[in-house]
């Protein structure tokens, strides 16, 4: 199977990557209904605080992986088209890594008020996404640095 | 940059153009317009080789030193 390219497999990252786009709008646009639904099933001693708390927490950190997964698909685009080293990738790296950091900063806002396991893994999880990120974006800037020499070099 | 590429000098000598040479030394045309206007950062001595041996030149012909301060 062919890795890169428009017929690979980071072809259908990509196509899997705009299904993921299209599915977190709706997710996102639908929230107040879902969280609602959610507390009424679920949870029956919190009061209206939570159920607003759980809204604003949902949709900014919506929002944010939003920007996480257009920024891969831009990536990803690049990729197809055998050009992955250039310095709008480092660039896309390091908005990644700044909103993965976000996410986790914003699931530890939710550790402090209202505790529970998955919101610690998922915190940990975006914390070493970014962190992943930023080292990757700077091996990436010195990756284009020495494409920018070979490609220089006649 | 301190090394200058004088390879528009010596084409013109030998009445040479851009993409003869460049079919002749087996390079592309946008990489060989890269090295004559003096945007290569380096040269392989395998291109530098073609490039003599396509103009009858030394290197001396191509590659010129001129110091920074004298610029």
């Amino acid at each position: 199977m062919v890795i890169i390219g428009e017929r690979g497999l980071s072809g259908l990252v990509k196509y899997t990557l705009d299904l993921m786009l299209l599915l977190v709008m709706i997710v996102l646009l639908t929230l107040p209904i879902t969280v609602r639904m959610y507390i009424e099933t679920y949870v029956s001693t919190v009061g209206e605080n939570y159920y607003w708390f759980l809204l604003v927490f949902l949709w900014v950190s919506g929002l944010l992986y939003v920007g996480i997964v257009y920024e891969l698909r831009k990536m990803f685009k690049s990729l197809n088209q055998r050009e992955p080293f250039t310095r709008e990738n480092v660039a896309s790296f390091k908005k990644i890594a700044v909103l993965a950091l976000w996410v986790s900063a914003i699931y530890a806002i939710k550790i402090v008020f209202y505790i529970s396991l998955l919101t610690i893994v998922i915190g940990m999880a975006a914390l070493s996404v970014g962190l992943c990120a930023l080292i990757i974006g700077e091996v990436f800037r010195q990756a284009v640095e020495v494409k920018e020499e070979n490609d220089l070099t006649i | 940059m301190a090394i200058i590429v004088n390879l528009d000098v010596v084409m013109a000598k030998r009445k040479i153009g851009l993409s003869e040479l460049a079919v002749k030394v087996d390079l592309t045309l946008a990489n060989l317009s890269i090295l004559k206007n003096n945007k290569a950062k380096a040269i392989r001595f395998s291109t530098l080789e073609a490039i003599c041996k396509a103009l009858s030149c030394q290197p001396g012909d191509i590659l010129e030193f001129v110091s920074d301060d004298e610029e």
